[in-house]
């Protein structure tokens, strides 16, 4: 796919007020898991608004995300608002009084199409869409974004050895690697590296990418919906936090935690920049 | 004498012949109505593998597509092993329906990890469940075109070995939820699944017994029958039988009902002790061990019938 690259700058621009706006909201709400939403916006933001996320047709016909890392379900609200799926009132409402929005997504909110929040699931549940999808002579795909902490759990790869099985082309694996979980380091707890050759062992075609940069995410994203051979999983190197001084690259980012007054005013003053 | 599984099985693949929305997934786990159903709608049959999680999980995302799925493994894998998995596809409100084949000591001699006594405590905990234990062929296929009609998120429990036939069940005895055997005014025994062969194996033999006892077989356990309640409130006395330890047992799920029309000296509950059993002498050894066997209901017949 030929990549415009004022495209791709209109949308890393539009994507940093959209991002913006969604911390504004996160500081009325005061909780949440901020670092795991900045580490994945940029390329939600590229899967929205890049249009990769077939949602205009019938709603049968449209594609799955799943947002398996359940705790940055967040990061697509703002842009199921503006695709006209969640009310505005939600929004609005959202940490000042009731509404339908929730730190964790579930499928009760629309646009939100698998409930999510417990770890490892995603990847089966995308596995199970693909399946009734063939079944169906249907062709639309189950997007799933998974945290590199989902491969801790055994039903993670219960799963990618099914969808390697049955050649699941239609599931599109984006992995979030930002090499934070909350009590720090992956290689300080259990090493997951190498994942492209764990990946390529369980017969995954696989690109690296460095999660921030647009073009990249563009061209990833393209080379998911381009696999016809094999199915396809996109390594994403982000970073935890991104956008935020005090909380890039910090395991301590994944909760809100008790943010001061000043820290939420320096979290929107760089995200403003 | 039938398998409930197979007759559980085979109406499925019946009604998947010509619905297609029916998909059947089995963890690694036969049966000869496996067999022709894999060959029948070889579209609609996956095997996953020993892959209890994944297996949950892709029916979830199989269900969310507008499939109405069974699930089917070893009754102590496909429940306790994919605990959460089954919490999240209630949540979600999905149609799978769980066939957990060979409850209780079903599995004797396999040894306690085979057994799935405390299964019934996790089925009833999945909030939005519906609980549902077979004691017989009739009743298993009954059961399974019953859930193809009204689809829901279900665990159908059923014994593995072979029993016998009991009596002609119909899809729409899962509204009432029970059916009786015998027509005794004085004590009730209450149970589900395997136990109920047996009870009925022992009034069968013991007639002067069957006098004075009713045998009620929940088949649907959650939601409890609605007019289970009141048909007991009849009796004196309520016998509750079960192959689940007391934290998982039948009794302990019915007695908030039951003690709104009866003393707790009036409602005599059986279940398992709470421990691990590794008796090798077959499945009447671990229930003697347990000190639920027949000659010991029939002797509280006995007292209580004097």
């Amino acid at each position: 796919m030929q990549v415009d690259s004022k495209k791709i700058g209109d949308m890393e621009k539009e994507g940093k007020q959209i991002r913006l706006k969604l911390f504004k909201k996160l500081c009325q709400v005061q909780e949440g898991h901020p670092g795991s939403i900045l580490s994945i916006f940029d390329i939600v933001n590229v899967l929205y608004a890049g249009d990769f996320i077939r949602l205009d047709a019938d709603a049968n016909l449209n594609d799955s995300f799943i947002m398996s890392k359940g705790h940055a379900a967040a990061a697509q609200y703002p842009f199921l608002v503006r695709k006209g799926l969640i009310a505005e009132k939600d929004w609005d409402n959202w940490g000042v009084c009731e509404s339908i929005l929730r730190v964790f997504g579930n499928n009760r909110i629309p646009g939100i199409d698998v409930t999510s929040g417990s770890l490892g699931h995603g990847v089966g549940i995308g596995a199970g869409m693909a399946l009734a999808n063939r079944m169906e002579n249907n062709d639309a795909s189950a997007w799933i974004v998974i945290s590199e902490g989902e491969l801790y759990e055994g039903s993670t790869w219960e799963a990618l050895l099914f969808v390697a099985h049955h050649n699941l082309t239609s599931v599109k694996i984006i992995l979030d690697v930002n090499r934070n979980m909350i009590l720090g380091r992956p290689e300080d707890c259990v090493g997951l590296e190498s994942l492209d050759a764990k990946m390529q062992a369980f017969n995954f075609d696989t690109l690296r990418i460095d999660g921030h940069a647009y073009p990249d995410i563009f061209a990833g994203l393209t080379f998911l919906n381009e696999a016809t051979e094999k199915p396809r999983v996109l390594i994403a190197d982000t970073i935890k936090g991104k956008g935020v001084s005090f909380m890039e690259d910090q395991a301590a980012s994944h909760y809100w935690g008790n943010l001061s007054e000043e820290q939420m005013a320096q979290m929107i003053k760089d995200l403003s920049q | 004498m039938n398998f409930q599984r197979d007759a559980f099985i085979s109406t499925i693949n019946d009604l998947a012949l010509t619905n297609k929305q029916i998909v059947f997934l089995s963890a690694d786990f036969g049966a000869p109505a496996l067999d022709r159903l894999r060959v029948t709608v070889p579209d609609q049959f996956f095997h996953l593998g020993i892959s209890e999680q994944n297996l949950i999980d892709v029916a979830i995302g199989l269900a969310l597509k507008g499939k109405i799925v069974t699930t089917y493994a070893m009754a102590p894998f496909i429940s306790l092993r994919c605990a959460e998995q089954h919490k999240i596809a209630a949540m979600m409100e999905l149609p799978i329906i769980n066939l957990i084949a060979g409850v209780g000591l079903g599995y004797a001699n396999a040894g306690p990890t085979h057994y799935a006594t405390e299964d019934f405590a996790l089925a009833l905990n999945t909030i939005g469940s519906t609980v549902i234990t077979t004691a017989d062929a009739p009743t298993a296929a009954a059961c399974a075109k019953h859930l193809i009609e009204h689809p829901k998120f279900c665990f159908v429990r059923m014994d593995r070995a072979q029993g016998q036939d009991l009596s002609d069940v119909t899809p729409s005895s899962f509204e009432t939820g029970y059916r009786t055997f015998y027509s005794g005014k004085k004590i009730a025994i209450v149970s589900h699944g395997y136990m109920v062969l047996k009870m009925h194996n022992m009034l069968e033999q013991n007639q002067n017994m069957s006098a004075s006892v009713t045998i009620f077989d929940v088949f649907r356990s959650k939601p409890i029958p609605s007019m289970l309640h009141k048909d007991l409130s009849e009796f004196d006395h309520i016998i509750i039988i079960d192959e689940q330890i007391e934290k998982s047992s039948l009794g302990l799920h019915l007695l908030p009902e039951l003690m709104k029309s009866h003393q707790s000296s009036q409602i005599h509950r059986f279940h398992l002790s709470e421990a691990f059993m590794f008796g090798n002498d077959g499945r009447e050894s671990l229930i003697k061990e347990a000190g639920i066997e027949e000659d010991v209901i029939a002797q509280l017949i006995a007292d209580l019938s004097t």
